[in-house]
């Protein structure tokens, strides 16, 4: 479904993301993993086209996504902790906004099914600038869903959520996975969550790939117990395999 | 190609603006009466010293300050629409969707050009109840200096985020700053022939010295010439062209350097 070849970005001369290539099947929920600094959210910039990548191309669905921006876009989505909304709109009118923008039909009643999936309906007429950072998270993932995306990009979906609001959203992301057959590709520095929510992983570090495969085998490619382990081995001063 | 549910989906989001703000109309109808108010009682004042001779200094006076306001709302509409989504964040949202720059551009222009409507219709309005000046019957012509107004301010207001985005959030002030730099060259309260020579002939190269000039000539009872509708014109389509072509530029420039994340973030 997309497919990353040889992804490069310079920033002044300076390398962050090294000839990156990988793939998407339909359905599959990947983990990007990495400690700051390593490239992770330039990638996903780059390929939803907000930073001009130096070399290498995305296609998605065998299509150029840098050519065909407008229309592939139209089935994407994505969402951030970091990002927010106009904060003097209710989520209600925000989501309705964005359903217009993705082209939506029947957007008024795609709110409100959305709302209703997040959990977040008591939310519908509060105004964005008054949520909590869980509560904006929680409204953040409806507008990644508004167009029931075929791919969902999300940077650091459970940044600013304690471990209970962050299981409720990896339950509800494993869900729409199965349950939709979306492609999900995560960044996240929390190992639990990708542990739980992914099939596969992909590590980076300084910029480049070193690691794409099934969670499982992380343990004897790398020595170590878990994610977890791996992360601090690999990026807490150790040094991966 | 402009689709009409991305146009739809990004108005939506200033009308809710709006509907949310109502102090936001101050700014569409209270501020410029009240410019308009000041201005006419100071010049009725300065009328009434100089004889009836002073009754279409007066008029013009009038007429440009509610000209000024359409260009000024105008660029507004489309420089402060950018800045908002700076503020909230919200750019990374806006063009992580399918929307292209020209959709999003035009969305702030068709915007900004409603709210200059609204804010000059009522001026006309409070002009001809308070000072019986009738902007309307200038006919025509007036239709003719109001387009070339609109035009000119998108084009300041694509200068504006261009800037914006060139240059980070040092350059916001700009964004509110560039019509009032532009005004004393523009010759909006006066004739081009009370300016110094090298500031006129400076003055000739922007459309809006031919505006005001062909609106004062309106007023003295003579007509808009057509060459100057046509110079006025012309330099209109120039800076329209590049101004979008500096935008586009540092639109291209903001993805390469990865600008667009960094005013979101900041």
């Amino acid at each position: 479904m997309l497919e990353v070849k040889g992804l490069s970005k310079d920033f002044d001369g300076k390398r962050v993301v090294d000839r990156v290539s990988f793939s998407l099947e339909r359905g599959e929920v990947v983990g990007l993993l990495g400690p700051n600094g390593a490239g992770k959210t330039t990638l996903l910039y780059m390929i939803l086209g907000i930073v001009e990548p130096s070399e290498g191309s995305v296609q998605f669905d065998g299509r150029d996504l840098f050519r065909h921006r407008g229309e592939l876009l139209s089935r994407i989505n994505f969402f951030s902790s970091y990002t927010q909304m106009p904060f003097n709109l209710t989520v209600r009118e925000n989501l309705l906004v964005f359903a217009k923008i993705y082209g939506v039909k029947r957007a008024r009643e795609r709110v409100e099914e959305l709302l209703e999936v997040a959990g977040a309906s008591h939310l519908a007429d509060r105004k964005t600038g008054e949520l909590s950072s869980g509560e904006m998270t929680r409204v953040n993932l409806c507008k990644g869903l508004v167009n029931w995306p075929e791919l969902l990009l999300m940077d650091e979906p459970t940044a600013s959520l304690d471990p209970v609001a962050s299981l409720e959203v990896q339950r509800l992301l494993r869900r729409l996975a199965s349950q939709r057959g979306m492609t999900m590709l995560i960044t996240s520095h929390n190992m639990r969550h990708v542990e739980a929510t992914c099939d596969r992983v992909l590590l980076m570090r300084r910029g480049s790939l070193i690691y794409d495969g099934p969670i499982g085998e992380i343990g004897r490619r790398f020595s170590v117990g878990n994610l977890e382990e791996l992360f601090v081995k690999s990026f807490g001063g150790g040094e991966a395999a | 190609m402009m689709r009409p549910c991305v146009l739809e989906g990004l108005m939506l989001r200033f009308f809710f603006v709006y509907r949310r703000s109502p102090v936001r109309l101050l700014d569409v109808f209270f501020w410029p009466t009240m410019e308009l108010l000041v201005w006419g009682f100071v010049t009725r004042y300065l009328q009434g010293l100089v004889g009836s001779s002073g009754e279409k200094v007066f008029l013009a006076l009038l007429g440009a300050l509610i000209l000024w306001d359409l260009l000024y709302r105008v660029q507004q509409g489309v420089a402060v629409s950018f800045l908002e989504d700076v503020w909230a964040k919200n750019l990374v949202n806006i063009f992580a969707a399918p929307v292209s720059l020209g959709e999003y551009v035009a969305s702030t222009f068709l915007f900004g050009s409603l709210r200059a409507i609204c804010s000059s219709a009522f001026l006309v309005a409070v002009a001809s109840f308070a000072f019986e000046l009738d902007l309307l019957s200038m006919g025509l012509p007036l239709l003719f200096l109001v387009l070339n107004l609109f035009v000119f301010g998108l084009s300041l207001g694509m200068v504006s985020i261009a800037l914006v985005l060139r240059f980070g959030h040092s350059a916001e002030l700009l964004a509110w700053a560039i019509p009032a730099l532009l005004q004393p060259l523009a010759a909006v309260f006066y004739p081009l022939e009370v300016m110094p020579h090298p500031l006129a002939l400076a003055a000739r190269l922007l459309p809006l010295s031919y505006v005001f000039e062909g609106m004062r000539s309106i007023f003295s009872g003579g007509t808009f010439e057509p060459l100057s509708l046509l110079v006025s014109s012309g330099l209109n389509a120039l800076f329209l062209v590049l101004s979008s072509l500096s935008l586009s530029w540092s639109f291209e420039t903001a993805r390469v350097k990865g600008s667009i994340p960094k005013l979101n973030a900041d």
